[in-house]
């Protein structure tokens, strides 16, 4: 026997199991890799017939709860650089503002889809490459190894944020770097994440290893940490201005995502850094892979209603 | 609005399956069971059962039908071998829901004029409904839109109506209309059409009313009518909750250590 519940905000009714199933499933993922989710859930609600504007919105707001539990698990466990999650969170949300101003350009030049979903899949294919690429060749060097920072000879890159002012000592994370680095990627995570309109955690972790070069498991817990603040602000935006926040299911979903984090969080503790990477790698390619499917095979509706952000 | 939906359903209320007779040759007694939904936290669509006894005819057609609002859409197309949104559709006219049952085919009912005045079948619909976008209209907007709305379940014929012979000269059409839980509250109205070759011979219309109650009536409130605190409670929930799930975990690992 199924129990449904009505989601007033929605207007349909879902299965509970489903709902927390979902919220499980996403939560699981958030502790893992410090990821949001976003990227994931809102398009599997879409999917049990959630309309797409409130679908984004209540996802943020379930992500706040998940990535509030993950931040907490990580702290805990002396996982969070509060210094660095700090700076990236400023640089989130001035890349965030510029982001949203740039979507309100393109819209008005009708090439908003077109940048997006381009975005979407050209991120998330090289994000997911190369982190498969490369926790893969690390597995069959260093098999033992669980730090999880890349190591070997210094890129251009890396020099460069050697060579700039304001160097820092971010001791949790172990690495000394310039200020500006950690508010630059945040702020180019903003952008991307505005455009994209998600949380920006699938970002910022890769970003986070092979640019800053942190341990993964500090990666994670920072990342969740950032990943809170971003969707603090935007369930309140969008509760506010779009009225699209369905709180009710956004519980039901956090019931399952609370608990989905902290068992993620206690599995990425036994799991090495590169098998951590593997995983995420694979479900960053699948999503890809599921986008350019979508951009490629002639949809079954043409006529969609409108996502509102 | 609210003080006359209100009206309307007391009024529903007081004269429980208490049809609104239309204009017609015969005078048509139209029950609709229940005529009042309330939808609470479980609520996961339903049915209405729809009966009338009606005047010798040959055919019979219901109606139910939402009040009109304008929807606006993203319209795919394909730009360099990619489907994207290329342009905004703007729907004007179009009824929340269109539910159709018929005994017969609608085309067999009556002539096509007096069906398309009587609101009778899709192509009735397409006379009513209208389409402006920000690009060049593609000319199969109509037939995407019925497409998109039978998809949700908001849209549909071919329900069938059950007509019986109750005793010499008296018959009972009964018909169930489905309400799908994304049919959302308001009003809605139910009409029923006899018809005698070809020819309108009855008609009657009742009300349908849907409403929200419980936790539901509460959200829809504090979301629509006070945003900046729904918000807000929103971000605190969600906080609390993240918070208090990692706490107790916390203890419970402290425990087992």
């Amino acid at each position: 026997m199924n129990a449904y519940f009505y989601l007033p905000i929605a207007e349909v009714s879902v299965p509970i199991a489903v709902l927390l199933a979902l919220g499980l499933l996403v939560g699981l993922l958030s502790g893992l890799f410090g990821v949001g989710g976003g990227f994931l859930l809102t398009p599997l609600l879409m999917m049990i017939g959630i309309p797409p504007t409130v679908a984004a919105a209540s996802d943020a707001n379930q992500i706040v709860a998940a990535s509030t539990s993950g931040t907490f698990a990580h702290w805990r466990m002396g996982n969070v650089d509060g210094k660095m999650g700090i700076l990236l969170v400023l640089g989130g949300v001035l890349g965030g503002t510029v982001g949203v101003q740039l979507i309100r350009i393109l819209r008005a030049g009708g090439n908003a889809d077109f940048v997006i979903k381009i975005t979407y899949v050209v991120m998330l294919g090289i994000i997911g490459t190369y982190m498969l690429q490369e926790s893969l060749s690390n597995l069959r060097s260093r098999p033992r190894s669980r730090i999880g920072a890349p190591r070997g000879a210094k890129s251009w890159l890396a020099r460069l944020f050697e060579a700039l002012p304001f160097s820092v000592h971010f001791a949790k994370s172990g690495i000394t770097v310039s200020a500006l680095v950690p508010l630059i990627l945040g702020t180019i995570v903003g952008v991307l994440s505005a455009i994209m309109g998600v949380g920006g955690g699938f970002i910022m972790v890769p970003l986070m290893v092979y640019m800053l070069r942190m341990p993964m498991h500090v990666v994670v817990g920072t990342s969740l940490l950032q990943v809170m603040v971003t969707c603090v602000n935007v369930t309140f935006m969008q509760s506010y201005y779009n009225e699209t926040v369905d709180l009710t299911m956004a519980l039901v979903l956090l019931a399952g995502s609370t608990t989905g984090a902290q068992i993620g969080a206690r599995i990425s503790r036994r799991l090495k850094a590169d098998q951590l990477k593997i995983i995420l790698a694979c479900i960053v390619l699948l999503v890809m892979i599921q986008m350019a499917v979508g951009l490629l095979v002639e949809p079954d509706l043409i006529l969609s209603f409108r996502r509102g952000h | 609005m609210v003080p006359i939906f209100s009206l309307w359903v007391l009024l529903g209320v007081m004269t429980p399956i208490t049809p609104h007779v239309d204009v017609g040759s015969s005078e048509i007694e139209l029950a609709l069971v229940p005529d009042h939904i309330s939808v609470g936290a479980s609520y996961h669509g339903t049915t209405v059962r729809v009966s009338a006894d009606i005047p010798p005819c040959d055919g019979v057609a219901v109606v139910l039908e939402g009040d009109e609002e304008d929807v606006t859409l993203n319209r795919k197309g394909k730009v360099v071998g990619l489907w994207l949104n290329v342009a905004s559709v703007t729907v004007h006219g179009a009824p929340r829901v269109y539910v159709v049952a018929s005994s017969n085919e609608l085309t067999d009912l009556c002539q096509t004029h007096q069906r398309l005045e009587l609101g009778l079948g899709f192509d009735a619909l397409a006379e009513r409904i209208r389409f402006k976008s920000d690009k060049p209209l593609t000319g199969s907007e109509f037939e995407q839109f019925l497409r998109l709305m039978e998809y949700r379940g908001t849209y549909a014929t071919g329900t069938p109506i059950e007509v019986k012979d109750v005793d010499a000269g008296h018959r009972r059409a009964s018909t169930t209309l489905p309400i799908p839980s994304c049919v959302g509250p308001g009003g809605y109205s139910v009409s029923l059409y006899c018809f005698e070759g070809g020819e309108l011979v009855g008609r009657a219309t009742a009300g349908l009313s849907i409403e929200a109650v419980g936790l539901p009536r509460l959200m829809k409130r504090l979301a629509f009518g006070h945003p900046a605190v729904h918000g807000i409670l929103a971000v605190v929930v969600a906080l609390a909750a993240g918070a208090t799930m990692g706490l107790i975990f916390n203890t419970r690992s402290r425990r087992r250590k």
